[in-house]
């Protein structure tokens, strides 16, 4: 341990604290050590269950010894080892003594054979054989008349590895009395904490003890004559229980967990030991059950919780779904196993939404986001939720081609459209990465840490898709900040030019805006939006811009020379740029370097810039208007500025954002929205465009509202500079 | 073994939590928050457990600022351990990037269970 600084003593201020800290710790402990019980009291249930317990804690065997006065126990031989006390007077009185005695002693002679048989049977089905029902004849005493007769109940049990049989004795009366209505008398008086059933071999309930009607809810004349389906949850699919007999006849006894329903509705998970109990012809007379609470076991039934794979959430498999799911596909040799592919998906903007809006919000986000993701899947394919806003996909059997990555886009799609949760309407993106088996990773947790990295570095570069590759590390590494001061010198970054075509249903282009696009030597393209903030943050922006500036002047000089005369050139402008004292002249400079009549020009600024402008300084705006170059204010309508603020820039154009545009043909709001820009425009004498037009629909509600000119995919994609010329000639 | 770093002025605390998470963990100790900073620059804890009110320059929060503030150190883990426990004490240090919030006495059994959770 290292201590960095000296450490001075505390104060006698603390002291009251401290002994608040250390009853703390006493608490914690406290509950340590009851969890530590109740794991271990499960433990011996689940040995149990395994048949591997250490003791003699077959629990019908122990619940039964607990309330039946009459019992002994013998080897697997019939030798006597031990007795219950009513019992040992019985055996007193036969002048039999314990331990070592042979039960066949104990018979008449003619039951000698039969007791050979049933010890026979029991050692051939070990310690886990059903039960047996017999009724016995113990030998007269001398001087007495009669045999005395007995019902027995023999079930087995092992003791510190060894069989032991149990006989639970009952007299049985002059008056015949049903040996079944003695066992039923027995469980039903079984004042236990754990529950017993016993039902007839055709499944109706002929007896329960208390803790059975407590633990289901039921009263005993509910359950009486009702079959056992009555407690079924739901949860298994008729396989289980299809198992369950098979086993229950095929070994005479059923052990482990399922999950049962309470009358109440609520389902908990029970563990089971059911017998089957037979009488001496080999014919089944009834069957007994024990059963186990396993919900208040906590905290252990969180973890046995899980085992019902399923995210209460969502409704989806969770990660032990998957973790098993995977654990079964991946086999130890990957040329017989089935080729898969992981996708991991986290949400974007998931966390502000659940922060700021609450979980009650975040809840449904993440259940309609599970639907939606669900309506995108093809049958065998496993969507689960493994954390908060992350989802895991898992495709099995041949991939075609560009498959992860279709369907990576079609969630993107599915979640694209806004969601209306309460008053809210939100919106969710996802990043996703992909890793393929064997191609990727050769076992489970290489192959989903590899979808991991992948979905990081997806999100690192705010691209939707990415699929894992080994030099993803290389690129995790990459530092995008520091290589943006030197993408300009390595020739990394480069212009494309979005056209802007007049908006009066004939093809006529207005002009293009010059746009940035990065290609990093190790990252490959990055996001325009990503490199675009860390520029403007580090400053990098100027150069940059500036670039842009003298790069596409030149390049609108060239379209000129070859006859694209009135085309106008947009161009993005930042803060920084506008303040840095070089700027205008650099402007003026490459105007005139390129013989270019400066309204050809138009500075784009985006809303929340122009305002800052128009609040503290508007010089630098004002002296490129002298100049004569345009302005225009970006994704006008964002961020609700005063027009009146504004219009102090004398800005000659707006430009409606994309968001408005594309919720259209939807939102009679949005229709609203951008009539009122179009009709502000006009009003200024100002030139409206529609930025991110995608479709035709959009294109005629702009042009009935007078809106003028458009750019987007509809209008054009953002192309070469020697494509946008090909395709003004086509025009 | 990861280092873990407990800052707090009280040596009772720091002996505390050294013993809960010893067995996992390599464990620094500061009992100021220049000094924490300064543990923080040459052992890269992968945790920081930080006593909000220290003597000295900088409390508990201004060293949660130089954390966050670095890229070389934005993403260790911060879990503050204070006795403020007003909700807004707590907002304002996750305002600040805090990822944790124990509120002395803190429950020792959350303290680890938060550990071993984000430090998988």
């Amino acid at each position: 341990m290292k201590t960095v600084a000296p450490v001075a003593s505390a104060g006698s201020d603390d002291a009251d604290g401290m002994k608040a800290q250390l009853f703390r710790y006493a608490q914690d402990i406290g509950e340590l050590m009851q969890q530590h019980k109740r794991l271990e009291k499960q433990h011996r249930m689940i040995l149990q269950s395994l048949g591997r317990e250490v003791h003699s804690e077959d629990l019908l065997t122990n619940l039964l010894a607990q309330t039946c006065l009459l019992y002994w126990v013998s080897t697997a031989q019939g030798n006597l080892l031990r007795a219950s006390p009513a019992a040992r007077a019985t055996l007193d009185t036969q002048g039999v003594t314990l331990p070592g005695a042979s039960m066949a002693q104990l018979l008449v002679a003619s039951q000698r054979p039969r007791l050979q048989a049933v010890l026979a049977r029991f050692q051939e089905y070990g310690p886990h054989a059903g039960g047996l029902q017999w009724r016995l004849q113990l030998a007269p005493l001398p001087g007495a008349p009669d045999a005395s007769a007995y019902d027995v109940l023999a079930l087995q049990a092992s003791h510190n590895g060894h069989a032991e049989i149990y006989w639970f004795l009952h007299p049985a009366s002059d008056v015949q009395t049903e040996p079944l209505q003695w066992q039923n008398d027995l469980v039903s008086g079984c004042d236990v904490e754990h529950g017993l059933m016993v039902t007839s071999p055709y499944g109706s309930i002929s007896a329960v003890n208390s803790a059975c009607c407590s633990t289901s809810g039921y009263e005993a004349s509910e359950l009486l004559g009702n079959n056992p389906r009555l407690f079924s949850s739901g949860r298994h699919d008729s396989a289980f229980y299809q198992d369950f007999w098979l086993e229950l006849l095929d070994k005479g006894c059923w052990s482990g967990t399922l999950f049962n329903r309470r009358k109440n509705g609520q389902i908990f998970l029970e563990w089971q030991s059911v017998k089957m109990i037979e009488n001496t012809e080999g014919d089944v007379v009834s069957y007994m059950a024990v059963t186990v609470d396993m919900s208040h076991a906590d905290p252990a039934s969180k973890r046995l919780q899980t085992m019902a794979y399923s995210d209460p959430l969502t409704g989806l498999p969770n990660r032990r779904m998957l973790v098993d799911r995977l654990s079964q596909l991946i086999g130890p040799d990957p040329a017989t196993s089935p080729a898969l592919a992981v996708l991991f998906i986290d949400l974007n903007r998931f966390k502000p939404i659940n922060d700021e809006l609450g979980h009650e919000v975040g809840d449904k986000v993440l259940q309609e986001v599970a639907r939606r993701m669900n309506t995108t899947l093809h049958g065998g394919d496993l969507l689960a939720r493994v954390g908060g806003d992350e989802f895991v996909i898992l495709l099995s059997g041949a991939l075609r081609a560009g498959e992860t990555r279709a369907l990576a886009d079609a969630l993107q799609q599915a979640l694209l459209p806004a969601m209306h949760i309460g008053d809210h309407m939100l919106t969710i993106g996802a990043s996703v990465g992909c890793a393929l088996y064997p191609q990727d990773a050769l076992n489970m947790s290489d192959l989903l840490k590899h979808a991991d990295a992948a979905m990081y570095a997806a999100k690192r570069f705010a691209i939707p898709y990415f699929a894992y590759t080994p030099e993803l590390q290389a690129r995790a590494e990459v530092n995008l900040e520091f290589d943006l001061w030197n993408a300009l010198e390595r020739q990394e970054i480069s212009l494309v030019y979005q056209p802007q075509m007049r908006n009066h249903g004939n093809s006529v282009l207005r002009g293009c805006e010059a746009l940035m696009r990065w290609k990093h030597p190790v990252a490959g393209d990055v996001e325009p939006s990503v490199f675009i903030n860390l520029a403007e943050k580090s400053g990098a922006i100027v150069p940059l811009g500036n670039w842009a500036l003298v790069q596409a002047c030149e390049q609108l000089r060239q379209w000129r020379a070859q006859g694209m005369e009135d085309m106008t050139l947009s161009l993005n402008v930042s803060l920084r740029q506008l303040r840095d004292p070089s700027f205008l002249p650099l402007v003026e400079h490459t105007l005139l370097a390129n013989a270019l009549p400066p309204y050809l020009l138009e500075m784009e600024l985006s809303e929340t810039q122009a305002v800052m402008f128009a609040v503290h300084d508007t010089r630098p705006i004002r002296a490129l208007r002298q100049l004569g170059v345009r302005i225009a204010i970006d994704d006008f309508g964002i961020s609700f500025s005063s027009m009146a603020r504004l219009n102090t820039l004398a800005i000659s154009s707006l430009k409606i954002n994309a968001q408005c545009v594309q919720d259209l043909t939807s939102s009679a709001d949005a229709r609203a929205i951008s009539n009122c820009m179009i009709a502000i425009g006009q009003a200024m004498g100002i030139e409206v465009i529609a930025q991110g037009v995608e479709t035709e629909a959009q294109a005629a509600l702009l042009q009935q509202q007078g809106c003028k000119v458009i750019q987007g995919f509809y209008a054009g994609h953002p192309v070469s500079a020697a494509s946008l010329a090909h395709m003004v000639k086509a025009l | 073994m990861p280092y873990i770093l407990i800052a707090d002025d009280h040596a009772d605390i720091r002996r505390l939590l050294s013993i809960t998470l010893g067995k996992q963990y390599e464990i620094i100790e500061a009992d100021n928050g220049t000094a924490a900073l300064y543990a923080i620059g040459k052992y890269r804890p992968v945790a920081v457990l930080l006593d909000v009110m220290m003597p000295g320059e900088m409390d508990g929060l201004q060293v949660l600022d130089a954390i966050k503030s670095n890229a070389a150190t934005r993403n260790t883990l911060v879990a503050m351990v204070t006795a403020r426990g007003q909700q807004s004490d707590r907002e304002e240090a996750e305002r600040r990037g805090a990822d944790a919030y124990f509120i002395k006495p803190f429950s020792p059994l959350q303290v680890v269970s938060w550990m071993r959770e984000n430090l998988k």
